[in-house]
């Protein structure tokens, strides 16, 4: 700053005319000097002084640093730099940056970004994975003028074999899969604790009577688990409803799931399985017209459902169907409470198909029974170690940045 | 076939897990490749889907007598409307398949969800009138969160816009987080079952 105060004065000796060069006299130099100096600032108006500073080039970057993007395909290169001295907020000094990237030291250098000021750091999503690059960056004055860092050192971009945030995940992995390979050479338990949730299904199927019983696997894809864990419970409760001599009614909204329940009921007599359409809105409209011919006693609205939720029970309400409802959309499950008679929600719906089933009591109520300690074990210590501010252990619990 | 199918679903979900882990490259290829194999089984059962809901129309067309002939043949119509517009001229805002859909299926689609303001209602009602302990704090959570979200509301009761966003922000982010916690982790044991052949397609028994 003091370098640049010089030069705005010599600057100002230079051009005041009270001030020529050719006034200076040897003898008189030292004494005139200051009284010209002290002169030329008291004519010079400010306005001309903010001019005079603008033109000059402002203050370089310093200490710019390029690093490999961490945990990433290859490709990317992070770049950050220290403001310019001249990048003050309100200053309007500095008009913004420009980044340069060469793939040789001495250029030629072509400009890949323009930034405005206060910008200190910069991803290039284009560098070529296992090309060497070099990079400056230009900081660009209010007059036109502009100063350029130094170059950066050659940077490589790679891409990573292992995404290290995501060490967390990878660790309750290999425990679950060890938990069930280990779990399955367990001989069977003879009391399991079942859910009131899932009992009560079980009740209300014991109770169940001759008549139409209808069965949404949601209106989402197979992508979702949700309608995993609902055509696993529909495997348990079509032979069921059929016991009690109902005649099952499915009613499908995606391709996929509707040839997975075509395959898993293929077994099955007398269950009609109907594709109806993946728009959310046709599929409630349809579903609606269809309860309304086939006035079923007992409906379960179970898997990936959302604004439609609402359609759907109210359609099986108004028919007066004993409804059994499933969500792990957690702003559907209001909705499904308020209006059918039981409600899976969370991970029960996960567990209603396994815990229906008689061979699947092992495993998912040995996870909930035996693993639900030290899940609540490491929810408390988080609970405390977020208030003591132990971000290493959040962190840790993670999912990592991809 | 039993065997075959537990090995292919043992190995997809297997390259699906391992991706998650790789940001590389080639994990992302194996990600795109698993989905544009996805589409191409979509697509196929979209097929398959629309044969079956075509067929089982005709039938009940056939099947059903008077005034209840009206809506397979609704569907009918429809289905072909759509696929020949589609087919056969061009899709923009101005073909016939772009009026059909901005004219028609638009307007039935908004109506219907517009319903869902009246069902909301319906359905709180019907809550409401049980008169148990969840209802009522139910009826009294929607009413203070209904006041402290509009002016009225301050003026009737001072401050409540106060705890209006306690409730939203305290009971309500603590219970859906406890519910999320559940669902990742009884979605994550889904997953592996299904991996491992315990559920899912490896272990359906209609097969």
């Amino acid at each position: 700053m003091n370098l640049l105060r010089l030069l705005c004065v010599l600057a100002l000796v230079g051009s005041s005319p009270g001030f020529a060069q050719e006034d200076i006299r040897a003898d008189s130099v030292g004494a005139d000097f200051f009284a010209g100096i002290q002169d030329s600032l008291l004519i010079q108006e400010p306005d001309t002084l903010s001019s005079l500073l603008d033109s000059l080039p402002p203050a370089r970057v310093d200490s710019i640093v390029a690093l490999d993007t961490p945990t990433d395909e290859g490709g990317f290169i992070d770049l950050y730099w220290a403001l310019s001295r001249d990048d003050v907020l309100g200053s309007g000094r500095v008009t913004g940056y420009q980044v340069f990237r060469a793939t040789e030291p001495s250029g030629p250098f072509q400009g890949i970004a323009t930034l405005g000021p206060g910008t200190d750091r910069f991803v290039d999503r284009h560098a070529l994975a296992g090309t060497d690059f070099y990079y400056k960056i230009r900081t660009r004055g209010s007059a036109g003028g502009f100063s350029d860092s130094q170059t950066t050192d050659a940077i490589c971009s790679s891409g990573q074999w292992f995404d290290k945030g995501k060490a967390s995940i990878l660790g309750a992995l290999v425990v679950l899969v060890l938990f069930f390979l280990f779990t399955r050479t367990l001989p069977l338990l003879d009391e399991v604790w079942v859910y009131p949730a899932i009992q009560n299904i079980a009740d209300a199927l014991a109770r169940a009577h001759e008549g139409p019983t209808v069965y949404v696997p949601g209106a989402g894809g197979l992508g979702s688990m949700s309608t995993i864990a609902s055509l696993t419970l529909l495997d348990q409760i079509v032979p069921l409803v059929q016991d009690r001599g109902s005649t099952p009614y499915v009613y499908v909204a995606d391709a996929l799931t509707f040839a997975a329940s075509q395959q898993l009921l293929a077994n099955q007599e007398a269950v009609f399985t109907r594709f109806i359409c993946p728009d959310r809105s046709a599929f409630s409209m349809a579903y609606t017209g269809e309860v309304s011919r086939i006035k079923p006693h007992m409906a379960f609205l179970v898997g990936d459902m959302r604004d439609e939720a609402l359609l759907l029970a109210e359609a099986d309400s108004r028919e007066g169907a004993l409804q059994v409802a499933g969500s792990d959309d957690v702003s559907q499950i209001p909705f499904l409470i308020s209006t059918c008679e039981l409600t899976l929600i969370g991970e029960v719906l996960f567990l209603a198909g396994p815990q229906l089933s008689a061979g699947g009591f092992r495993a998912a109520t040995l996870l909930h029974d035996r693993l639900k300690k030290l899940i609540w074990l490491l929810i408390v210590v988080g609970i405390i170690g977020a208030r003591l501010g132990w971000s290493w252990y959040i962190g840790f619990f993670g999912t990592g940045g991809n | 076939m039993d065997r075959r199918i537990r090995i292919v679903v043992l190995v997809l979900g297997i390259l699906a897990v391992v991706q998650f882990f790789v940001p590389h490259a080639s994990g992302r290829w194996v990600h795109q490749k698993l989905l544009d194999w996805l589409v191409i089984l979509e697509s196929g059962a979209l097929v398959a889907g629309i044969v079956a809901l075509a067929r089982h129309e005709v039938l009940q067309f056939g099947a059903s007598g008077g005034r209840a002939r009206i809506y397979p043949l609704l569907t009918l119509v429809g289905l072909g409307a759509m696929i020949f517009s589609g087919i056969l001229g061009p899709i923009n805002e101005r073909s016939l398949f772009g009026s059909l859909y901005a004219w028609l299926l638009q307007p039935i689609q908004a109506t219907m969800l517009s319903l869902l303001v009246f069902y909301m209602a319906s359905a709180a009602f019907r809550s409401f009138r049980l008169s148990s302990a969840p209802a009522t704090i139910l009826l009294a959570a929607a009413l203070i969160v209904l006041l402290g979200r509009v002016p009225l509301g301050e003026k009737i009761v001072p401050n409540i816009s106060l705890f209006s966003t306690w409730i939203i922000r305290v009971p309500n982010v603590g219970a859906t987080r406890g519910l999320w916690i559940g669902i990742g982790l009884a979605g994550s044991a889904t997953a592996l079952r299904v991996i491992l052949g315990i559920q899912g397609p490896a272990s359906w028994k209609g097969r």
